[in-house]
């Protein structure tokens, strides 16, 4: 399949790219042919250094160094703007105690790995125990220092680190002295610390810039494995492959094939249905007894059991929404009312009578959208509204008066919260979450079932415009899968993720045409991963301002 | 070493002269304490004539007071202290009730809109593009970052950010989640581990344990600072291929980069030591123990402002528009309300917008005990003698919170109290002073900056304008600073 869109100034762009900044040149080979590229043009959003995610940092020291260097990292945490930690990492700077924390945090993941000798060695290509071995240094930083910054090392990187290695050498007495002080300088030099997204731009086009094969190996594998490149997608980038989009697209497809990429994707869908934090969320003791670190650990693990299972069986991904298989342990078997044996994770049915369907109805989703004594319609709505369907809602005008009545008055919150939707100052905001939000009522705020809250019968009906009406969950779940946003919605946040930024106007058509080459497809997660992962819209970045 | 040539302009600064010391051979000093015999007979100024350091200290609680429990009935020096304020009661000669006091950056978003007011001057930035989550970002430096900048001060740490509740906002982008930004792009994160804060302010020269001084200073500082060498020339590297937009971005890394090869120069401080924290974290059925955590938060700072470790610090009690629980409030304390439902696990931003009498007595009590604990931090800066005075007197600290009433968001009459006298640069005797022509909140943050700065008169305006706002500034508030 072949498609009449593709820019012609991006091959050549290619082979310009190939031989970029860094010093490094692709092979000479033909580039293979040209996959499928979009109809749609695509100008994304000029480029950003972008830090790397706590998570990233420390699975990619694991990935250079072993997990016992990786045990000793300790990377700051990351802030959330909008949603993604990823957005925030492409705006904010440094300041002084993230690079105190990272400059501890190298030197000490540079003192575990040199322990290791063997993987030294290895890393190496030589070994030596020879102090004034400047050559064995030398391969090192060269082989080493490709693989953390993800880019071959030019000439003047390479003597400069070895010339602290040296010092380092001098210093210590040892060879692994100066080894030591070349990686805990390379981890906490920018080049590792930030993906570097330059591009080059193509002769035909002054708007955007194509990312060089080095770039686009760093991109592919943090988006799909949640850690730097390994040696072999480096060799494939010097090679040019991912010059192309078919090279990009086999590629994908073979790091999604990784028992890693399941992790990876987990980061994401952790911050896209809010599960992080769970663990340290307070419930009143007396009303939720039951509620402790641990159950809300499994809480979290459900959900995200949920999201893989839909994946791995390349099911449309919108039944992340409208299953009603779950997985539970025996702690969250208790939890929900089942009874099953041993206490491993199990996949179950959810029982009909308590209407669950899906993520939407999850512990983990009840409880993170709720208070520390009672449920919220306002933050069950707004998070479907927000995660789902990419509205969100205007904050309330200063002064605003928002007592609502006692429960003794009205015992259930569809009652209480009448006040939101009768006074039109309040309903024109709550009116799409509460109603959204109150079909959620069955549900406490640690996720169990119940019929009634102060006695009275919990009506779990709802009705908005964009939506229609529904009797329950389930209902507005099939909804919501069939709604015209949903999957537009969800590519939207993928991008956001694995961008760092929320999407301008060039973006759109590439973004529409993906959507609805997604939904045509049948809606299955991975192959959307690949047709992103190969489109312009994840190849190029935008121009610079200068 | 360093490679002076290839700094940065901005690093050209007088800091620079520490560094530039080392590397000539001598060391970096940092951190005396002052002493008796290092002051003038007056004791009101160093022995050769230098001023006395002046602190500034920005407090805050979340989710505001009851007006009607916290705005004393009288003004003048002779008001009666009310329910809300009763708790600071021993240091009522020390501090001056601002009422009144009107938001000129008021009306988009509650409680940003009291943070950036009252910690900035400038209009907050809203971030919410095509519908994504919503974020705001400070729009200019905050007040303590201004600060530093003006005093440009020699010490271990430009400034320090500490926090109490870990239960805070973390979804609405860095004005609710700090109080001091460097700029719209560099917050600056709270440190709300005390024993985080304690290894930060002393790990680099206490023996593990929390023992005396090291003798020695890091036998790897040389190697350290070699390698953070490297580090700089590959962000420099970096710097001439990027954006506009992330040269201005590395240029904070490098300048980061900097203060750290600095502080690893410093010769340990000699003062006495606290001992260390422990772990202080959530108790099992989620309690945090917030009294406990803060006595050690205004401890450590009390010794870092003594040290002369930092002169600057913000100070994050309770959060904006926060989640923080008040274990210390359940039912049986309010015998007034039996059968009241139990909130001492509850967030306290979900009881503030309830307008009912039990609730409100709740925030009212959770109000009260916001300034037990700010009482505690101005004992410790209190019971610190240096010179005449104490370093209390020494300090301006601000504190006031996000809203006025967190049940209803409302954004005039937040609740303000100025502590200290800044060296005697801020008005004694005033009392509770009521503005009654609406003056902006903004002329308080210029006052404590005014007041703490070198020289003062330098500093002509405050505050900043954006998003159709305006809150600068000229004129620093009458009633504090003359």
């Amino acid at each position: 399949m072949r498609f009449a869109g593709w820019v012609p100034g991006t091959s050549l762009a290619a082979a310009l790219v190939a031989c970029g900044v860094v010093g490094a040149c692709s092979s000479d080979a033909e580039p293979p042919v040209e996959p499928p590229g979009l109809e749609a043009d695509a100008v994304p959003a000029e480029p950003a250094l972008r830090r790397l995610l706590a998570r990233q940092y420390v699975r990619s020291v694991a990935h250079l160094l072993g997990d016992a260097a990786a045990a000793s990292a300790k990377p700051p945490a990351d802030t959330q703007l909008n949603g993604f930690s990823a957005i925030a990492a492409s705006q904010l700077s440094m300041n002084d105690s993230l690079v105190d924390a990272y400059e501890s945090s190298a030197r000490a993941v540079a003192a575990s790995a040199v322990t290791d000798s063997a993987r030294i060695a290895a890393l190496a290509g030589c070994k030596s125990t020879a102090s004034a071995d400047e050559a064995c240094l030398s391969s090192f930083v060269e082989r080493f220092g490709r693989l953390a910054w993800r880019r071959p090392l030019s000439a003047e990187e390479r003597d400069d680190l070895v010339a602290l290695g040296k010092q380092g050498v001098l210093a210590r007495g040892t060879f692994v002295g100066g080894v030591e002080l070349v990686i805990a300088a390379l981890l906490q030099a920018p080049s590792f610390l930030y993906q570097v997204e330059l591009g080059v731009a193509p002769s035909t086009r002054n708007d955007i810039r194509v990312l060089t094969g080095y770039e686009m190996a760093t991109r592919l594998s943090f988006l799909l494995l949640g850690r730097t490149p390994d040696s072999a997608l480096l060799d494939a980038a010097g090679a040019g492959e991912l010059d192309v989009a078919a090279g990009v697209r086999t590629w994908a497809e073979k790091l999604l094939e990784t028992s890693e990429s399941r992790e990876a994707l987990r980061g994401f869908f952790a911050e896209l249905f809010v599960l992080d934090g769970i663990e340290t969320l307070a419930r009143d003791p007396e009303l939720f007894p039951d509620f402790s670190p641990e159950v809300a650990e499994s809480m979290r693990e459900e959900a995200l059991r949920i999201v893989d299972d839909v994946i791995a069986r390349d099911a449309p991904f919108t039944e992340v929404l409208t299953t009603t298989r779950t997985f539970v342990d025996a702690r969250l078997a208790n939890h929900y009312g089942l009874s099953v044996e041993g206490d491993g994770w199990r996949a179950v049915e959810l029982p009909d009578e308590q209407g669950r369907t899906g993520l939407l109805t999850s512990a983990a989703v009840m409880t993170k959208q709720a208070h520390g004594t009672s449920t919220s319609a306002t933050y069950r709505g707004l998070f479907v509204m927000e995660r789902f369907l990419c509205t969100t809602m205007p904050p309330p005008p200063p002064g605003v008066i928002t007592t609502l009545p006692p429960s003794s008055a009205a015992p259930t919150l569809r009652e209480r919260l009448e006040v939101h939707r009768s006074d039109p100052s309040c309903g024109a905001c709550h009116y799409l979450s509460d109603n959204l939000g109150l079909t959620f009522e069955r549900y406490d705020a640690v996720g169990r079932y119940r019929a009634t809250e102060n006695g009275a019968p919990i009506d779990p009906s709802g009705e908005v415009d964009q939506l229609g009406a529904w009797s329950g969950p389930r209902e507005l779940a099939e909804r919501l899968a069939a709604s015209e946003g949903l999957h537009s919605c969800l590519l939207r946040q993928l991008h956001r993720y694995a961008t760092g930024h929320v999407e301008v106007d060039g973006e759109w058509p590439a973004l529409n045409e993906l959507t609805k080459r997604w939904e045509a497809r049948g809606g299955s997660f991975r192959p959307l991963l690949v047709d992103f992962a190969s489109s312009e819209l994840f190849r190029r970045v935008g121009a610079m301002t200068p | 070493m360093t490679d002076r040539r290839k700094l940065p302009r901005e690093l050209a600064l007088p800091r620079r002269t520490l560094l530039r010391g080392l590397v000539g051979g001598a060391a970096v000093t940092l951190g005396l304490p002052l002493l008796d015999v290092m002051l003038d007979d007056g004791g009101t100024r160093h022995a050769d004539g230098s001023p006395l350091p002046l602190r500034l200290l920005t407090w805050m609680w979340g989710n505001g007071c009851r007006l009607d429990q916290w705005v004393p009935a009288a003004t003048g020096p002779n008001y009666t202290l009310s329910t809300e304020l009763e708790p600071l009661a021993a240091h009522r000669e020390k501090f001056t009730v601002l009422s009144g006091y009107r938001n000129p950056v008021a009306g988009r978003r509650g409680h940003h809109d009291g943070m950036a007011a009252l910690f900035s001057g400038y209009p907050f930035i809203g971030l919410d593009p095509m519908g994504a989550p919503y974020a705001s970002k400070f729009g200019g430096r905050s007040l303590d970052q201004q600060a530093v900048d003006w005093i440009d001060p020699q010490t271990m740490f430009r400034s320090l950010q500490v926090g109490v509740t870990k239960r805070h906002v973390t979804n609405q982008g860095p004005t609710l989640e700090t109080m001091s930004h460097r700029g719209p792009d560099q917050p600056l994160g709270m440190e709300r581990d005390p024993q985080k804060m304690f290894d930060k302010l002393f790990g680099a020269f206490t023996a593990p344990g929390g023992g005396g001084p090291k003798p020695e200073a890091d036998p790897d500082a040389a190697l350290r600072i070699a390698a953070l060498d490297a580090v700089s020339r590959d962000a420099k590297r970096l710097h001439s291929r990027v954006s506009a937009n992330d040269r201005k971005r590395l240029e904070s890394h490098l300048d980061s980069l900097f203060t750290v090869q600095k502080q690893i120069l410093a010769i340990p401080p000699e003062c006495d030591l606290p001992p260390p924290p422990g772990k202080l974290d959530y108790e099992p059925d989620g309690t945090e123990p917030l009294a406990a955590i803060n006595a050690v938060m205004a401890r450590l700072v009390a010794v870092a402002f003594a040290c002369d470790l930092t002169r600057v610090v913000s100070f994050m009690f309770t959060g904006p528009s926060g989640a923080q629980q008040f274990a210390m409030l359940p039912p049986s304390a309010f015998p007034e309300f039996p059968g009241a439902p139990d909130y001492s696990h509850a967030d306290q931003h979900m009881v503030s917008h309830m307008n009912l009498p039990y609730e409100q007595l709740y925030m009212h009590r959770a109000t009260v005990f916001c300034m037990q604990n700010l009482a505690k931090l101005l004992d410790e800066l209190d019971a610190v003698q240096e010179g005449t005075g104490t370093l209390l007197d020494n300090s301006c600290v601000l504190a006031g919170s996000d809203v006025c009433e967190g049940w209803s968001h409302s954004e005039n009459d937040y609740p303000i109290l100025v502590a200290g006298r800044a060296g005697g640069r801020l008005r004694a005797n005033v009392g509770h002073h009521r503005s009654s022509s609406g003056e902006s909140i903004i002329d308080i943050g210029f006052a404590c900056l005014k007041a703490v700065v070198p020289n003062p008169e330098l500093v002509t305006e405050y505050g900043g304008d954006g998003s159709g706002y305006s809150g600068r500034t000229t004129t620093p508030c009458s009633a504090i600073f003359t």
